[in-house]
């Protein structure tokens, strides 16, 4: 029998009993086998599918189970015993709140401690910048009067001795005048000065005048209140 | 829960097989679970019915899987590599009793035909016992391809491998023990029991 009829021939018997073949099947079956064997290979091949077979006792699974553990136990490196090594479900749980409790506490000091840190860790950079600012203050001036009453000096007529050389009456004031003009130009004559000695010796002073004094006293008072 | 517990019914008996390697019992359980019914019903028809022997043969290859776990090719069939496994445990046995030697032999000769009614309303249980007595008269390689092909369901392709020769070698062995049979349970044929109806 060729080996591609057999595999033909074995399809059909596990599929078809004699009678529900074509006729075209029938004589392919026909040209290998007679039909008695055919019912009788299809009977054993649909028989020996159904055999019933016992189930397998538990005790092998039990010696089975000893038998696995005594060689991993033996045999198993500590790695092999470290990774195997089997934790409840209730302890990992138990350790995975604790572990993100203890984060959260942590976490709540963190940002204290980055402030402190980052103060101490950073060098203060300090920029001067300089600038010089005008600042106009302005007040109303302060304005003194004065008011000065005109000294008049008398001249009184001096009777001059034969020997003297008569002096042309000069006022006092212009000799004043005078005066303050060689004071300014650093020039005092001789001259001069014992003019003005004789004069002094035959003025009067501002001091001994009352009247002159009390003005002079008020315009004090009023320009120290000011 | 699926975090922390593997899902060994998703992985495939590869995957199952290099778990065992490392020692883990539940890549042993589920393996277990899938093979362990097969390979017992597998030792039990091809050692002649007897359970307890089929238990012990069950056992001594599940220990040997654990033992060749580390040197199991994932490039192949796991079944194909167990019943191999098994297959040789087998032919071992066979050789060391010397010749198959059926323990269940059932009186074929001496059931009484005459009072049974024909194959189509014969008790498919005695028909399956004495079908399973004349597959233990079979020689080892016939027995182990008709047992692999029509009881365990295994295709050509695949007794091949396990029994480590050509697919045509199978075939021909599958038909020669299809014949063998026949001839052993030719009392069963119809014409047989026309024949007997007939006569009585």
């Amino acid at each position: 029998m060729k080996e591609s009829n057999q595999n033909l021939l074995e399809d059909l018997m596990r599929q078809y009993s004699f009678d529900q073949l074509s006729q075209e099947d029938k004589s392919f079956v026909l040209s290998n086998i007679s039909e008695e064997e055919y019912r009788a290979y299809q009977t054993i091949i649909a028989a020996a599918g159904t055999v019933a077979t016992p189930t397998v006792p538990p005790s092998v699974k039990e010696s089975l189970t000893k038998e696995f553990g005594r060689l991993h136990q033996s045999n198993g490196t500590i790695f092999q015993k470290i990774f195997s090594f089997k934790i409840p479900l209730w302890l990992v749980t138990l350790l995975a709140a604790a572990l993100a409790f203890w984060y959260y506490l942590s976490s709540e000091d963190k940002p204290v401690q980055e402030v402190e840190m980052a103060q101490q860790q950073v060098e203060p950079k300090i920029i001067y910048r300089t600038d010089t600012i005008y600042k106009e203050i302005k007040s109303e001036p302060i304005v003194i009067t004065k008011e000065v009453e005109k000294i008049i000096y008398v001249d009184r007529v001096v009777e001059a001795s034969a020997n003297e050389v008569p002096q042309p009456n000069r006022s006092l004031a212009s000799d004043f005048e005078q005066s303050e003009y060689n004071m300014e130009t650093n020039f005092f004559s001789d001259v001069d000065i014992n003019e003005l000695s004789i004069q002094k010796q035959q003025g009067r002073s501002v001091s001994q005048d009352a009247a002159i004094m009390n003005i002079l006293d008020d315009i004090e008072s009023q320009v120290t209140m000011k | 829960m699926s975090l922390f517990k593997k899902t060994y019914h998703k992985l495939n008996d590869a995957k199952l097989i290099s778990f065992i390697s490392k020692g883990d019992e539940g890549a042993f359980n589920e393996l277990y679970m899938r093979y362990s019914q097969r390979m017992y019903a597998y030792f039990f028809k091809m050692l002649y019915q007897d359970k307890e022997l089929a238990a012990d043969f069950t056992q001594s290859l599940f220990l040997k899987v654990f033992e060749k776990a580390k040197n199991f090719n994932s490039d192949y069939s796991f079944s194909t590599w167990v019943y191999t496994i098994a297959a040789n445990m087998c032919k071992n046995e066979y050789r060391r009793q010397g010749r198959p030697d059926p323990i269940i032999k059932m009186p074929l000769l001496a059931f009484n035909i005459t009072e049974a009614k024909g194959p189509a309303n014969l008790d498919s249980e005695i028909f399956q016992k004495h079908l399973q007595a004349a597959i233990n008269e079979l020689e080892e390689k016939h027995k182990q391809c008709f047992v692999l092909r029509y009881q365990d369901e295994h295709s050509i392709k695949e007794i091949a491998e396990i029994l480590d020769c050509p697919e045509g070698t199978v075939k021909s062995r599958i038909f020669y023990a299809l014949k063998k049979l026949s001839e052993k349970l030719a009392d069963f044929k119809p014409d047989a029991q026309k024949k007997s109806n007939e006569g009585k």
